[in-house]
């Protein structure tokens, strides 16, 4: 089980990478501008998740994202859980 | 049993200073108990050629890590469908660089306790 860090958009090749790697059981997790991947359905079998703050201050709010939305203690949450990590 | 963590390099070796800093930072990782390797993909697989030099430019060379990957046998690695797209001819030997297919990068990824983009 892998968390997967991703901070950058859609255009960023390293992030297309993680994405596609992303597997059933991984928790994607869309941090500073990797919130732009979930303004569209991201095709993966992973959990994904948005750091709320980070949409927010894109001027999104949880309407405009496909992905549900957590706080900073959230991802700390998911940080302990996962032993692996790929970001 | 020793961690196992990859290095991911996705950005040009001349310009940038990260297929310098991969190295460096996996050759520091020798003595503790990591299992280190480093992954070349996309503008980074330039690095992988024979003719890349850029010290022309005044930047660190890549050859001066050659000697310490031999030393400590450090596994690098390609991607095949990137060495094409970037037309890279030639590989240099001394980075013993194993090719992996674009689509085994998932598998490949989970392979390791932490995977480091840089």
């Amino acid at each position: 089980m892998h968390l997967i860090v991703v901070k950058n958009g859609p255009n960023n090749s390293a992030e297309r990478a993680k994405i596609r790697s992303s597997k059933e059981g991984d928790s994607v997790v869309l941090i500073q501008d990797g919130v732009f991947w979930a303004l569209n359905e991201i095709e993966t079998e992973a959990k994904c998740f948005a750091i709320e703050d980070d949409v927010e201050a894109r001027g999104y709010t949880v309407d405009d994202v496909t992905v549900p939305l957590i706080s900073y203690e959230d991802f700390i949450d998911i940080i302990e859980k996962c032993d692996k990590s790929i970001g | 049993m020793d961690k196992k963590i990859l290095f991911v390099v996705y950005q040009a070796p001349a310009g940038s200073i990260w297929v310098n800093e991969a190295f460096r930072t996996a050759f520091g990782m020798y003595g503790e108990d990591i299992e280190p390797s480093v992954l070349l993909m996309e503008e980074a697989t330039v690095a992988l050629s024979k003719k890349t030099k850029p010290e022309c430019l005044g930047l660190l060379s890549i050859s001066m890590c050659f000697r310490f990957i031999k030393r400590y046998e450090t596994a690098v690695y390609g991607v095949r469908e990137h060495v094409e797209r970037f037309k890279v001819k030639e590989i240099e030997e001394s980075f013993n660089a194993k090719l992996i297919e674009e689509a085994d990068l998932g598998d490949f990824f989970h392979e390791f306790d932490n995977v480091v983009f840089m």
